[in-house]
């Protein structure tokens, strides 16, 4: 089923459309959403409503972008609410307490796990808007102009965003992970 | 320009403070360079040159840029390394086409109903209407009631004026250095009225 057939598909609500809609985008659209708002439940609600929305205004699509690109924009659209809704969260003392505390783990563990916790621990601490770019440029491989136009914002902004996130990236990832490639965080005279 | 290795998260020294400042203007060129050949070319030919041209003669400035450039691929390795595992749980497609399928179901039930609701006001309409119209013809085919003769107006020759007069005595009370004195005063009041003359005549 090419594009068209599926978003045709999508218009008459066919479920073998939405099926093949969740086999070749769901992954993609979840693992994207764990990234911009860094809990899998909350992703997979989001995703979930996000394919609800996508079937719901597929006569609205009009083919000017991928596919994907569309699901993306209405995912991150949703990524906003649900931000901007945790905000007005009030924050309860007791059941604060109630939470268990987060387990230590070892520093010096380099597995997938430790490294997503932490990739996961930088990436919250940004803002919503720094950690869209980011999300955008190193995960989804979009180009400053891409991303300027998915978020109807200036390349210049996108670059400025993308300096700081990068910035405070690399000042609070642990040095164990060894994101720096083979020579660390040293920088050496050539 | 010579950059120390730092540890990431911690404070900037008062001299390596300096030198953020010092290589600032070039920090937002530095940025450029980690997004690849492609979409480096938003930057305009001159600053381009004025950046290759620096970075050709600037060893610090070629090894912050070859870090970024490093933490940005590594970034993007991680991402994926990160999520790598992650799978959109198999009930998120049943819920979708669930919910599908009650909002398709619920709009025919919305449309019997309605359906329903027309077949039954057919006659309650005819009936409401019948009764309408026999209204109508009991209200405009009756004989119309005579209206009561209006009362002559009143001419002022049949009316007398009475005027009354009255006295109201008020007592009044006040301290004055330290005896009570009292005082009694009248006060005469007078009321007008006129009345038929017929009434004044029983008077």
């Amino acid at each position: 089923m090419d594009e068209g057939q599926l978003v045709q598909g999508l218009r008459c609500q066919d479920p073998l459309a939405v099926q093949e809609m969740v086999a070749s985008h769901g992954d993609r659209l979840f693992r994207s959403a764990s990234l911009l708002c860094g809990n899998q439940a909350e992703a997979q609600d989001l995703v979930q409503e996000t394919l609800f929305q996508a079937v719901r205004s597929a006569s609205r699509f009009r083919g000017g972008s991928s596919i994907y690109t569309w699901l993306h924009g209405i995912l991150l659209n949703l990524t906003r609410h649900y931000h901007r809704d945790r905000k007005r969260m009030v924050y309860d003392e007791k059941l604060a307490r109630l939470e268990p505390a987060p387990q230590e783990e070892h520093p010096s563990r380099l597995d997938v796990e430790l490294t997503a916790g932490a990739l996961a621990d930088a990436l919250a601490r940004l803002s919503g808007p720094h950690r869209e770019v980011l999300v955008l440029r190193f995960y989804e491989d979009m180009k400053i102009h891409e991303i300027a136009a998915h978020l109807g914002i200036s390349k210049g902004t996108v670059k400025s965003r993308l300096h700081y996130a990068i910035a405070e990236m690399q000042r609070r990832l642990p040095a164990e992970m060894n994101l720096f490639g083979a020579c660390g965080t040293d920088v050496k005279e050539q | 320009m010579h950059l120390p290795p730092r540890a990431p998260g911690s404070p900037l020294s008062p001299s390596e403070g300096e030198r953020a400042r010092e290589r600032g203007p070039f920090a937002r060129l530095g940025s450029w360079s980690q997004w690849g050949p492609k979409s480096a070319r938003t930057l305009s030919p001159d600053a381009q040159a004025a950046a290759e041209r620096h970075l050709s003669e600037c060893p610090a400035c070629r090894q912050m840029v070859e870090r970024e450039r490093q933490f940005a691929l590594s970034l993007t390795d991680s991402f994926h390394r990160a999520t790598a595992s992650l799978r959109l749980p198999p009930e998120v497609q049943r819920r979708v086409l669930m919910t599908l399928a009650e909002e398709r179901r619920a709009p025919e039930a919305g449309q019997a109903s309605f359906f329903s609701w027309v077949r039954l006001a057919w006659p309650q309409a005819l009936a409401a209407s019948v009764l309408l119209l026999l209204a109508g013809l009991f209200f405009f085919t009756r004989a119309p009631v005579p209206k009561p003769a209006s009362a002559p107006p009143r001419r002022a020759a049949d009316e007398v004026l009475v005027q009354l007069s009255y006295i109201v005595p008020t007592y009044t009370f006040r301290h004055e250095d330290g005896f009570v004195v009292d005082a009694l005063i009248y006060q005469t009041n007078v009321v007008s009225e006129r009345f038929p003359a017929e009434l004044a005549r029983l008077h």
